[in-house]
């Protein structure tokens, strides 16, 4: 149930779609993986929208040259706590209510289960494919919604992949990019990172249309979208199987 | 046949053109169409094929992915960051 406060503060919203919806957004349990560019504005949205439960995970501390995008950081505390334990106390500070569970470490084959179990909903908030792989394999194994984003200068992409239904990432990009330093500014990680929560607050409430089977890319210098519809590959190795089971 | 090719952002950006036709003999590959784009737009040479996407009607295709007449070839860049 929503107490008197919970709907005076969320009233806008509910305005939008109702009491049930926001109801549903109190019981999600939604995990942040990489607390950066993307992950900062995913993680501020989804806490002033009232999701029940966020699960912080990533290894590193914020450094002076993550302040041009990862809003979620400032000037002070720079190199001294982890960006989960950091990016906690400015959450708690915009929504009180919301429960936190942070993981200061990096995930892998090893953990990944015991961090992600629980969770509802996967946000691909890491810059890197290594670690992206990973994850579209325990979310596809797992039948996880995963919503996957990456950006680099003034460009982005983005899709929302629901393993059984939706291509994996791995039939999207089987190749990953050349691992570099990466130019980025802040719009874009910006602009990337509000998307991914608006796609995790509509596939919670199932509201409005998301972007499962869809690549939605933007450039942000030239203002031009491109939305193209993907098909998953039926001999990729991480998620034809998924397909011949829902066919069965 | 006839093969449409789409350049998304900077690629765009480098050939000039945010689309491109090109005319090639029946049987081609997606990398006959790669070469046809690089002599056409020379700026693009660094960047094909290695570092791009590709995608033909919602499918990612590899080089040695053979053509048909209509196909639309869309070139991304590949990006990774977060």
């Amino acid at each position: 149930m929503l107490s008197e406060k919970e709907l005076r503060r969320y009233d806008r919203q509910v305005m939008i779609f109702g009491k049930k919806a926001q109801q549903k957004l109190k019981k999600a349990k939604v995990a942040m993986v990489g607390l950066g560019g993307l992950g900062s504005p995913v993680s501020i949205y989804l806490t002033v929208a009232g999701i029940g439960q966020l699960f912080l995970i990533d290894e590193q501390k914020p450094e002076l040259s993550n302040l041009n995008r990862q809003i979620l950081y400032g000037e002070e505390g720079l190199n001294q706590k982890a960006k989960p334990v950091s990016a906690k106390e400015k959450l708690k500070q915009l929504n009180s209510q919301i429960k936190i569970r942070t993981y200061s470490k990096r995930i892998c084959k090893e953990n990944i289960e015991d961090l992600l179990n629980e969770v509802d909903i996967v946000v691909d908030a890491l810059d890197n494919f290594e670690t992206r792989y990973l994850l579209n394999e325990f979310c596809v194994k797992s039948r996880k919604p995963f919503i996957h984003a990456a950006v680099e200068g003034f460009y982005g992409q983005i899709t929302t992949i629901l393993p059984g239904r939706t291509p994996c990432l791995n039939c999207l990009f089987p190749n990953p990019p050349k691992k570099i330093k990466f130019p980025i500014i802040g719009v874009t990680t910006g602009l990337f990172g509000v998307l991914q929560a608006n796609e995790v607050i509509k596939l919670i409430i199932g509201y409005g249309d998301s972007l499962m089977g869809k690549l939605f890319t933007y450039d942000l210098l030239h203002n031009k979208a491109e939305s193209i519809d993907i098909k998953p590959n039926p001999s990729c190795p991480v998620c034809s199987g998924t397909f011949r089971l829902r066919r069965q | 046949m006839k093969i449409k090719v789409k350049f998304v952002s900077f690629l765009g950006d480098l050939s000039g053109v945010d689309k491109a036709e090109l005319c090639l003999p029946q049987g081609s590959t997606v990398k006959d169409a790669l070469e046809k784009v690089t002599h056409d737009f020379p700026k693009l040479k660094k960047w094909l094929p290695q570092y791009i996407w590709m995608f033909i009607n919602g499918n990612y295709v590899k080089p040695q992915t053979q053509l048909k007449n209509d196909d639309e070839i869309a070139l991304f860049p590949p990006v990774g960051g977060g």
